[in-house]
């Protein structure tokens, strides 16, 4: 129990951030408490308590940090997310809401996570089957070039968001199965010994399914993420350097052929290259992006006292890291990367001290998944990579960010809490 | 598998250091860069989120910033219209800044160097950053009547505090109401813009101080000076021809009139100048030589803009060459010596410098340093800075002084200048008779069939002023100095004199 009471102080600790952050961002502008601060507090409390105390009896020995990042995570984003426009504000809340009830089901239903691995044919197809509706016709959206949105009676979803856990699982699951015959060095290529062609062919396929992503879907980040998701795994199960070589191949070439057959790739490219010559253009973005982070410098303009709004077109979602690391500065900014980082180690630590082969795909594809999502996003809006719009997660606006990365951490708490009984 | 996850570990922790790197980069070593980049849209904001200083004369305010609904918090806003356009400037997100706008940018974003508590503490109780107000010099009757005295004629007057150098009025026709240029709407401004410079009258021309002119029979003032400093006295007699045969040039040099001046075969200095006789002074400027001419009208501020002076100015010149600048006297030839010292060939003045030479004349040879703000308030009120320049040391003997001053009271009392005195009303002719003095000047503009330009300058106690009247005015070719420029320079001291603060 000393694991839940150290959980209820942290998530103490992450509601009197998230309120202060809340509050901060009506003290910019006036000097009372807003009419509506207690009742977002009663709410993040209920909710925040709520589920501590569901991993309290469903998950009493899982790792005490990652429900309260998660809540620290998207009270700040709500907090942010509010400020850059009210309107928005409203929806995320209910959107981390309904993310909560989707924990305590995925906690209540997933009591035995080595369940999952019995399902894994199915859950391809499922996250596949989500990967690519969007193409469909009537309910797949384009927005903002990307055609990675589907619309469900008044709800705009990204199917995407979930499809990345469903993988996750599916991989880990025939993985764990497969891995002695992948592993297995049958062939000789030079110096090498490599495993037979053929099993390769998973590999190819997910490079087809990826590049089918981002050519049909124009979804550069959701691509890149499922692709590196798929190699990561592969490694992380036959521990063959052959595969990452031969996936990171594909993705180079990959990346050529895209970079000459398709505009939006290009034009990503360039601005990373050079956004200052198409400040108007392709580079705008990118640009105001640096403006914002300049701004901030060391301790940031403040929050609500700076204008990351003049980025414009996704502040909210795929820049509300600038907007942070405008208005809290590199120490916030670091801030922020920091409770990523601890979420990642936490997760590995869970991979790491499973015995079970699933256990360890599984959390390591998790985790992965976490880690490399920041790192695309925010390497991409500060001109570490070309930007790839991604969501941070739990930051970022959308309901199917948030929805699936509550599910995620309801996951790792699952996997760490039966790692921990059986230990 | 274990060993695979670690390095799979591994290798985030590194994208993660990458991160950490990145943003140092762009947060630590680049913020500076990035903050202060022309693109970056919050430079301009910022500086519009201040209340930016008022700009006072008097009792009126020259400029001011009021709050607005859009996302720039203040708009600048200029009351007086253009009556005060030359000095203000203006305040554009377009065009930028200019005028005392520019000059005094520091003080008005609340940035000067008397500031820095202030700024601290606005910033940290979240308050709007509050600008310095400048209170000018300029006085606001003086400045309504050379704009209306001047009306729709082309040209400028500029009015200036002798002892002080504080410009009492600075007035070039027609002006601009800045107002136009600084609205929020960009198409808006732009329009505003191109329609002042597509203005055939060029209202954004900075006449007062930036226009050079041929100074015409002003100039003699220098000449003279420098003349009585060289050794010729006001009573030393030259030829009085009807005009005046150059050397190495078959074309002579005419008097105004086409006739001899007063006084028969010879003439004197000081005749010459009441009469504003040229060829007399041909002789002496070609008898002082052009480098003393041209060391004299330094010491009167030529080959630059006046000393400590607060807005852009251009330098006068005796040789004024293209771009701007001031030749070489040394390249003076006698026949172009000649025509300079009665202020043709390539002779360029602003109103500006010859307000400044009266001033010098009425000062005894001390030369004004000519200023338009007086002080600097902090939002407070409180008086942060003030302006109280003195002249400078003589520039000429006390002879010259006390000649030159003689003279210059001559030309009005007796000479070209009495159309100027005449039109003093009878109360202020009674006070400052024998005070007043002056000079006329009839300018070739060098265009053919182009009526030439008419000065006007002078001094009274307390008073001195310079009036140009770009291609005669209203009288047009019947226009001379003393009767167009003259009653506008008259109007100036009238109303300085019956404020009675001399």
């Amino acid at each position: 129990m000393i694991r839940r009471n150290a959980e209820l102080g942290l998530i103490i600790l992450a509601l009197i951030l998230a309120f202060g952050a809340y509050l901060l961002v009506d003290f910019a502008h006036s000097k009372t408490i807003p009419a509506g601060f207690f009742s977002y507090a009663l709410a993040a409390t209920a909710l925040s308590l709520g589920t501590h105390l569901v991993v309290r009896r469903l998950a009493p020995n899982a790792d005490p940090l990652f429900l309260p990042i998660g809540l620290l995570l998207s009270g700040l984003g709500y907090a942010m997310v509010r400020r850059l426009n009210p309107a928005l504000g409203g929806p995320q809340l209910s959107w981390i809401l309904l993310g909560a009830v989707a924990f305590v089901l995925t906690l209540a239903l997933l009591r035995d996570a080595r369940r999952v691995e019995s399902f894994r044919y199915s859950l391809m197809l499922l996250g596949l089957a989500l990967l690519l509706v969007p193409l469909a016709p009537h309910i797949g959206r384009t927005v903002s070039g990307a055609r990675l949105w589907i619309r469900v009676g008044p709800l705009n979803f990204q199917p995407a968001e979930l499809a990345k856990i469903f993988l996750a699982a599916f991989l880990a699951g025939y993985l764990a199965s497969k891995r002695e015959v992948l592993t297995a060095a049958t062939m000789k290529l030079g110096p090498w010994k490599i495993p037979a062609p053929r099993h390769f062919g998973p590999l190819i396929l997910a490079w087809g399914i990826s590049l089918a992503v981002m050519v049909f879907e124009r979804d550069l980040g959701s691509s890149m993420l499922f692709f590196a998701l798929f190699v990561v795994m592969l490694y992380a199960a036959t521990a063959r350097a052959s595969y990452v070589v031969t996936g990171v191949g594909l993705f180079a070439g990959g990346t050529v052929l895209a970079y000459h057959a398709f505009a939006h790739v290009q034009g990503r490219i360039q601005a990373w290259i050079d956004p200052w010559s198409r400040i108007h253009t392709s580079g705008f973005q990118i640009a105001q992006s640096l403006f914002a982070l300049g701004t901030g410098g060391i301790a940031g303009e403040g929050l609500a006292r700076g204008r990351p709004d003049l980025i414009q077109r996704g502040v909210e979602t795929d820049f509300i890291f600038s907007a942070f690391g405008e208005e809290l500065g590199m120490i916030g900014a670091l801030a922020l990367l920091l409770l990523f980082a601890v979420l990642v180690a936490r997760g590995f630590h869970i991979a790491l001290r499973a015995r079970d082969p699933f256990v360890t795909l599984f959390a390591t594809g998790l985790t992965f998944i976490v880690g490399f999502q920041t790192f695309l996003i925010v390497g991409g809006v500060t001109r570490l990579i070309p930007l790839t719009g991604i969501t941070l997660p739990f930051v970022s606006y959308g309901g199917s960010s948030i929805l699936a990365n509550f599910v995620l951490i309801a996951i790792l708490i699952r996997l760490s809490d039966s790692e921990a009984r059986t230990a | 598998m274990n060993k695979a996850v670690r390095r799979v570990a591994f290798i985030l922790a590194l994208a993660f250091a990458a991160l950490v790197a990145q943003l140092s980069w762009v947060q630590v070593f680049s913020a500076s860069k990035l903050a202060e980049n022309p693109a970056n849209r919050r430079l301009l904001i910022k500086e519009y989120s201040i209340a930016r200083g008022s700009i006072v004369a008097g009792d009126l305010v020259i400029a001011e910033s009021r709050k607005t609904n859009d996302n720039l918090k203040y708009q600048r806003f200029y009351p007086q219209k253009a009556l005060f356009g030359e000095i203000s400037g203006y305040y554009s997100i377009l065009f930028g800044r200019y005028g005392l706008e520019q000059s005094y940018n520091d003080y008005l974003v609340g940035a000067g160097p008397q500031d820095r508590f202030s700024a601290i503490v606005d910033d940290l109780l979240g308050r709007d950053r509050r600008g310095d107000s400048l209170i000018l010099t300029i006085d606001p009757a003086l400045q309504k009547i050379a704009k209306q005295k001047l009306g729709n004629q082309r040209g400028a007057a500029v009015a200036i505090d002798p002892e002080t150098g504080e410009i009492l009025a600075m007035y070039a026709s027609p002006s601009y109401d800045p107002s136009a240029l600084t609205s929020h709407n960009l198409s808006t401004v732009r329009k505003a813009w191109d329609k002042l410079n597509a203005d055939p009258l060029h209202p954004l021309l900075s006449r007062a101080t930036q226009q050079r002119y041929p100074p015409g029979s002003t100039f003699k003032i220098v000449v003279a000076a420098a003349a009585l400093q060289d050794g010729i006295k006001p009573t030393d007699r030259f030829s009085n021809p009807r005009a005046l045969k150059l050397p190495l040039t078959n074309k002579p040099l005419p008097n105004f009139t086409g006739h001899a001046c007063a006084g028969g075969s010879t003439i004197s200095m000081a005749i010459g100048l009441r009469e504003s006789c040229n060829t007399t002074f041909a002789q002496i400027g070609m008898k002082v030589g052009a480098e003393k001419l041209n060391a004299m009208a330094q010491k009167f501020g030529f080959g630059g803009p006046p000393d400590g002076f607060d807005l852009p100015a251009s330098p006068s010149c005796l040789v004024a060459v293209p771009g701007g600048e001031c030749g070489d006297p040394r390249g003076l030839d006698a026949p172009q010596t000649a025509f300079s010292s009665i202020g043709q060939f390539n002779v360029r003045v602003t109103p500006l410098q010859m307000a400044v030479v009266a001033a010098t004349v009425a000062n005894m040879g001390r030369v004004p340093r000519p200023h338009t703000v007086r002080e600097i308030r902090d939002p407070s009120a409180k008086v942060i800075k003030r302006f109280d320049d003195q002249p400078s040391d003589p520039i000429y003997s006390d002879y010259a002084a006390t000649q030159l001053h003689k003279m210059m009271i001559d030309v009005v009392s007796n000479g070209t200048g009495r159309p100027a005195f005449a039109a003093l009303s009878s109360d202020v002719q009674r006070k400052i008779r024998g005070e007043m003095g002056g000079k006329t000047g009839t300018a070739q503009t060098g265009v053919e069939g182009q009526p030439p330009h008419v000065w006007f300058i002078a001094f009274a106690p307390g008073i001195a002023v310079a009036v140009v009247v770009e291609n005669g005015g209203v009288l047009a070719d019947l226009a001379t100095g003393g009767k167009v420029a003259g009653p506008i320079a008259a109007a100036l001291i009238q109303a300085k004199v019956r404020e009675g603060k001399s």
